[in-house]
């Protein structure tokens, strides 16, 4: 009769016992720091807590701008934006990119970001020269008490040093709540790094998809074997390729005839 | 009650010339004609080797040869206590510069002393009693670079005189009260009095030593063989008639330079005299209740022969107005290292033309969540930071302009110094497509078989999207009107891109931003 009453008291105990335990092979428990969701549930339910983690260094590892990586990011960046707190964006600096790469000039589009709901107010740009003004200016973000997010375009130099560096984020990530993204080439999948969440962006290159594959390399718990693909672009930009002909369809008549 | 605190600095000159940095060898300001300077002050290290005030500068390197002589300039004395009575008025609304209070009786031209005089006893409850009060004029008068003696009476002129014995070296006790102004005043030495030597010379000769003795002698006697005005000085010191200070104002404008004991030849050598400085500034902001927001500092350079070389001027622009010495400190040392010096520098100057009201900006009284850095930067002093190391065009924000052509439909602000607190959320919507990242200038895509490509074959998935805007700016070279069918492409990469098509002569394909 006594042992009856005791059970539920006894599950109840059990459960909150388990919930403290670290499960490994379970993400969504996980997760050690309060999570902002990313806003693609295929993606959340893989990441450790349910999305992106406060106080946390997360890398995101891609070539080619233009795949939909930083809509991953939007919903996260505009709970930030929303309570008041500013974002500081490192964009990419000119010394570590190619002459003619355009992401040398490349900015943040007000209207977009505020149609994503980020207010263009709320961010703080960098544009550093070199190098060392990239990290120095990662550092010193990690160490204002109002930052919301971080989000780096780091330049790589060499693998040791760049550990180094992102070691030392990553500490200072540690204490803070701020959303911490670091954007860096993904020849740099095979070199180590403190980071706790490790993402490799591509496109899925299924001729009829055109979905954002993401390649989870490091969380914790673990580890994912098969890439999440999102659909972060509008649908209907994944019919078939038109043919070429028709881009003289699409162009206006008059265009057409003067080029014809 | 009312309490005058004198702050009597002794070897003003001497001061000026270390206060940059100090000095350890033998050190001597000199006076009187260029062609036979006599030695005003000496530091202890020239007294050692035997210098003494007095003697001609000749005579004096041939006792230290290492000896470096400087010629007194009555200008920057004038100056460095001007700044000085600007810091102090944060202490108190009455502050007066000596030796204006020996114009009465002495000779202002020969005080050897110089100094301030305030009224402390009305805000002493402020700065928390006047043991702490005492305390923080001491430690701001040395992070200022100053050696000064206290005095302490009921009245300015006793105040003054307690002040100056102690800077020449003898014991004088404060007069607290009116009741212990006679007693306080009665040991002191005559000479502190700075009358005419004349006078002070028959005194002595007379058997009187001190105040107290002169205070023995009949005042009818001592106003008909001395004077009305010696009998008024006292009279005035002892609190018997009314001695009404002239009131200091201070300037709107603050100004201050320090002088470079040694050449500096690297702008991080700069930092010590500069924090000098900005602690004098600090203290002058406190006493109007106001902010800095732009700091000029200037370099003065040696002349390279009979050529000026122009001085450097290092701007700080701050966003919002400041006044901690040790917050502006971290952000002119970051702004130094983008300073060179074309020459060796001589003197510092600080200037602060205009004044802003001053908030002190505490983000908030808790802290935003309980996780984040407590003792962190604000993300205001984090703008600042940025800006003052990296420059104004590398760190910036970016507003929404109401443009249909995409390039002006952005502005780069930079961090604005009228912008003061957290950023204030805005509601902004649009309904059409645009892309994360833009290219403020367009870039013009190849065509190898008449269609774009970039990094691959271009596929085009949506448009054309015609922008014809701009012609109101019409004649504007800077703002061009456009002709322009944009597209959503993609590339064999996956690459998601926002190009369009030139309508006007020379077309082409370009490309304008990337659907991140």
């Amino acid at each position: 009769m006594q042992a009856a009453n005791l059970m539920p008291v006894l599950r109840a105990a059990e459960r909150a016992a388990m919930a403290a335990v670290w499960h490994a092979d379970d993400p969504a428990l996980a997760a050690t720091a309060e999570c902002a969701p990313s806003g693609f549930a295929a993606l959340d339910a893989e990441l450790p807590g349910g999305g992106w983690p406060h106080g946390q260094l997360v890398e995101l590892l891609y070539d080619d701008p233009g795949i939909g990586e930083l809509s991953l990011l939007a919903p996260a960046l505009a709970t930030q934006a929303r309570a008041g707190r500013a974002c500081v964006w490192i964009l990419p600096c000119e010394r570590g990119l190619q002459a003619d790469d355009p992401l040398q000039q490349a900015l943040p589009y007000p209207p977009a970001l505020a149609e994503a709901g980020i207010d263009p107010s709320c961010n703080i740009f960098v544009r550093p020269t070199v190098v060392r003004e990239a990290w120095w200016a990662a550092e010193q973000s990690l160490r204002a008490a109002h930052l919301g997010a971080l989000i780096g375009w780091l330049p790589t130099s060499n693998a040791p040093a760049d550990f180094r560096a992102l070691r030392r984020l990553h500490l200072l990530a540690q204490r803070h709540h701020a959303l911490v993204f670091v954007i860096r080439p993904s020849l740099c999948a095979d070199t180590p790094s403190p980071a706790v969440l490790r993402l490799q962006l591509d496109c899925d290159r299924a001729p009829q998809s055109r979905k954002l594959a993401i390649k989870i390399l490091k969380r914790r718990g673990r580890p994912l074997i098969d890439p999440v693909a999102l659909q972060v672009h509008p649908e209907s930009w994944n019919r078939p390729a038109p043919e070429h002909g028709s881009v003289a369809r699409l162009m206006p008549a008059c265009v057409a005839a003067a080029a014809g | 009650m009312v309490l005058w605190l004198a702050l009597c600095l002794p070897a003003l000159p001497l001061q000026l010339a270390e206060r940059a940095a100090p000095r350890a060898g033998p050190l001597a300001i000199t006076e009187g004609p260029p062609e036979r300077p006599l030695i005003a002050f000496c530091n202890a290290p020239a007294r050692a080797a035997g210098i003494a005030p007095a003697m001609k500068l000749a005579a004096a390197q041939a006792l230290a040869r290492t000896l470096a002589a400087v010629p007194r300039n009555p200008d920057h004395e004038r100056d460095a206590l001007h700044e000085l009575a600007c810091w102090a008025y944060q202490f108190s609304a009455q502050v007066t510069i000596q030796p204006a209070l020996l114009r009465n009786g002495g000779q202002a031209g020969s005080a050897s002393n110089c100094g301030l005089v305030l009224e402390t006893g009305g805000s002493e409850r402020l700065f928390g009693g006047r043991a702490q009060l005492h305390r923080r004029i001491q430690r701001g008068l040395e992070s200022l670079g100053y050696r000064a003696t206290f005095g302490y009476a009921p009245t300015p002129r006793a105040a003054w005189l307690i002040g100056a014995t102690r800077a020449s070296g003898l014991y004088a006790t404060d007069a607290q009260a009116d009741g212990q102004l006679h007693a306080a005043l009665a040991p002191l030495p005559l000479t502190v009095l700075e009358w005419d030597a004349d006078t002070t010379r028959t005194l002595h000769a007379l058997g009187l030593a001190t105040i107290g003795q002169l205070l023995g002698l009949p005042r009818d006697a001592f106003a008909r063989r001395f004077g009305a005005d010696r009998l008024d000085h006292l009279d005035r010191a002892l609190g018997l008639q009314p001695d009404p200070q002239p009131a200091f104002l201070p300037p709107a404008r603050f100004a201050a330079r320090i002088e470079l004991p040694a050449d500096v030849t690297q702008s991080a050598q700069l930092m010590f005299p500069a924090h000098r400085l900005l602690r004098s500034l600090e203290g002058f902001l406190r006493g109007h209740n106001a902010g800095a927001a732009e700091l000029i500092f200037t370099a003065h350079h040696s002349p390279r022969g009979v050529q000026a070389v122009t001085a450097t001027r290092i701007g700080l622009a701050l966003a919002a107005p400041e006044r901690d010495a040790g917050r502006l400190a971290k952000l002119l040392a970051e702004r130094l290292t983008r300073v060179s010096l074309p020459e060796p520098a001589v003197e510092l100057s600080l200037t602060v033309e205009r004044l802003a009201p001053f908030q002190a900006l505490n983000a908030s009284l808790l802290p935003p969540s309980q996780n984040s850095v407590h003792d962190g930067l604000d993300w205001l002093q984090l703008a600042e930071t940025l800006h003052a190391r990296l420059g104004s065009e590398r760190v910036f924000q970016l507003q929404a302009v109401d443009d249909h052509r995409p390039e002006y439909a952005l502005r780069i602000v930079p961090l604005a110094a009228e912008r003061g607190g957290p950023p204030v959320p805005t509601q902004l919507a649009s309904t059409l497509q645009r892309p994360l990242l833009i290219l403020p200038a367009p870039q013009p895509l190849p065509q190898p078989h008449e269609l774009p490509s970039y990094r691959g074959e271009l596929v085009l998935i949506t448009g054309p999207e015609r922008i014809e805007a701009g012609w109101w700016d019409f004649g504007d070279p800077h703002r061009p009107t456009v002709h322009r069918d944009y597209f959503v492409a993609r590339n064999q990469r996956g690459q998601t891109l926002w190009i369009y098509r030139e309508l006007k002569q020379p077309r082409g394909w370009f490309l304008h931003g990337f659907f991140c």
